[in-house]
């Protein structure tokens, strides 16, 4: 349970909003990303349009509410409903984030910060290890953006991540938007991040918009900006191919635009390829 | 020191705005500061998700009583499923309580939350009229009056006392309201999914008993029976086969029956 196949290419989240265009048309993707809980239901439209979405492309499965952070488990019908999914759909692969959301039984939908901790990543790993069973399969990981960072931290995300693959042998999704907007919120060096990952692990980058202010906030509702595109460059020439896409989710454009964005990520990461050659 | 959980349980309330015990001392300036954009964004994408699901309530009753409600729904029932989808449920109970004189805000929350569940409602197959036909080619009369329908898994119905079927209908395409709003007299609302196409419809009184009889297990003749309560007897054997033709076209009768 230690391998994915490879894969590499370039891809788009899935989103209702270009159900149409996908069914009508030849969309030049590698790939599409599924939020997973929106197809974790019973029956009707949602299924059927996913079940036709997957005949033409390759779908990674990318979950918001596994809560692998959690420090009371993980939930094992959710577990159970991710797999029924998974089987039904046999994905690229199975991610989700480095977070938790929710305690006693009630949940926030938000993606809550860990305290990088030796605690945390005990529980973290243990919780890796219980998803990673249950499904079958190795997951993919994604660090989150964040908005606090907890003082007794005894690491860096970094680290955390680079010890929770060693230990779990699970793999990394990188999202580099979620790199730029954390290193921006407690002044950490990005480039740190990118050297401090294992670069064998990574199997999936997102790029994403952002919200400016006081404190950077990850709304996925806006193209991606210079910084994070020259963050994206590096991450290229650090990782080589690795699968890529633009995960949008809120103010969607008309899917040409979204796919004109993902050229520039074509782009960038045939430029670096180039120079690393 | 705090371990794991607990430490989470804290941040949450916060979160939440459940519990209002100070903070940990070590958790500084910059650290709330950051708290409180998970503190807002938490009743944001609630209240948020609710507008999603109950988008005609909202329109019916406008943004800041619908605001209201769905926070105070959110405080009574925080949510604790997987999915987003599922934090209005409930919410008709919730307006029920919160708008005890306009019985249509409860009714139409009922058909909004019944039209987002039968969208991903477990499929079922469902007999067309051959299909009706070839399997019942060979009965008899007694086959017939023995005969048991099953509905489609998305299937739901409810009574109701208010215009809520043209509320929905006046709000999806700009007309006026109804008035009064009021029924005449108590009616049935009946929701299900036809293929992959959520459906709703009113049924009258004599269609809302052949309904439940059949939803509660009762046969065709127990059906023509209670039909017969309120018309001749011969009416109802018509009136039943009427409502069966009806029911087939819809889409509603399973062949799990």
């Amino acid at each position: 349970m230690t391998h994915i196949a490879p894969f590499t290419g370039f891809g788009l989240g899935l989103r209702k909003e270009h159900y149409a265009d996908f069914l009508a048309r030849e969309v030049p993707v590698d790939f599409v990303e599924i939020i997973s809980e929106n197809y974790m239901v019973e029956g009707g439209r949602p299924l059927a349009t996913l079940d036709a979405i997957r005949a033409r492309h390759p779908v990674a499965m990318h979950g918001v509410s596994m809560s692998i952070g959690a420090g009371q488990g993980l939930d094992r019908e959710y577990l159970a409903r991710l797999k029924a999914l998974a089987e039904r759909i046999d994905p690229l692969w199975v991610s989700d984030h480095l977070c938790w959301t929710g305690i006693d039984g009630h949940t926030s939908h938000d993606l809550l910060p860990l305290p990088y901790t030796q605690e945390a990543l005990g529980i973290v790993c243990a919780n890796v290890h219980q998803a990673q069973e249950a499904l079958g399969r190795a997951m993919l990981i994604e660090n989150p953006s964040s908005y606090c960072a907890f003082p007794d931290a005894d690491m860096t995300e970094w680290e955390f991540l680079a010890e929770m693959c060693r230990r779990t042998g699970c793999f990394l999704l990188l999202d580099v938007n979620n790199i730029y907007v954390s290193a921006v919120n407690h002044g950490f060096d990005a480039q740190a991040f990118l050297a401090g990952v294992p670069a064998g692990r990574v199997r999936q980058m997102h790029l994403a918009g952002h919200t400016p202010g006081e404190i950077l906030i990850d709304t996925h509702d806006r193209a991606v900006c210079a910084d994070v595109w020259a963050l994206y460059a590096d991450a290229c020439a650090r990782f080589g191919p690795v699968a890529s896409m633009i995960e949008r989710d809120d103010d969607i454009p008309p899917l040409d635009d979204l796919l004109a964005e993902l050229d520039q990520a074509r782009t960038i990461a045939a430029r670096q390829g180039s120079l690393a050659a | 020191m705090m371990d794991l959980a607990e430490t989470q349980r804290r941040f949450f309330a916060h979160v939440t705005g459940t519990q209002d015990a100070p903070l940990p001392p070590e958790w500084d300036a910059r650290m709330r500061a950051g708290l409180e954009v998970y503190r807002n964004a938490y009743r944001a994408r609630l209240v948020a998700a609710l507008r999603v699901s109950y988008e005609r309530v909202w329109t019916w009753v406008g943004d800041e009583a619908f605001d209201a409600a769905a926070a105070h729904h959110l405080i009574l029932h925080p949510p604790a499923s997987w999915t987003l989808d599922d934090a209005g449920r409930g919410f008709d109970a919730t307006l029920a309580e919160l708008f005890p004189h306009d019985p249509e805000v409860a009714e139409l929350a009922w058909l909004e939350w019944a039209m987002q569940c039968t969208f991903t409602a477990a499929d079922s197959e469902v007999l067309d009229a051959a299909a009706f036909g070839a399997c019942t080619a060979g009965f008899d009369e007694g086959d017939w009056a023995e005969l048991r329908l099953g509905f489609s898994s998305s299937f739901v119905f409810r009574p109701i006392r208010t215009a809520c079927a043209q509320i929905w209908r006046a709000i999806a395409e700009g007309g006026g309201a109804p008035d009064p709003v009021l029924l005449d007299r108590p009616s049935t609302l009946i929701v299900w999914r036809e293929g992959l196409v959520p459906r709703f419809r009113v049924a009258e009184a004599d269609e809302a008993t052949a309904l439940a009889c059949i939803a509660g297990g009762g046969t065709l003749s127990d059906m023509c029976e209670s039909l017969a309560a309120t018309m001749e007897e011969e009416q109802a054997a018509a009136e039943a086969g009427a409502m069966l033709g009806r029911w087939i076209g819809d889409g509603l009768v399973s062949a799990a029956g």
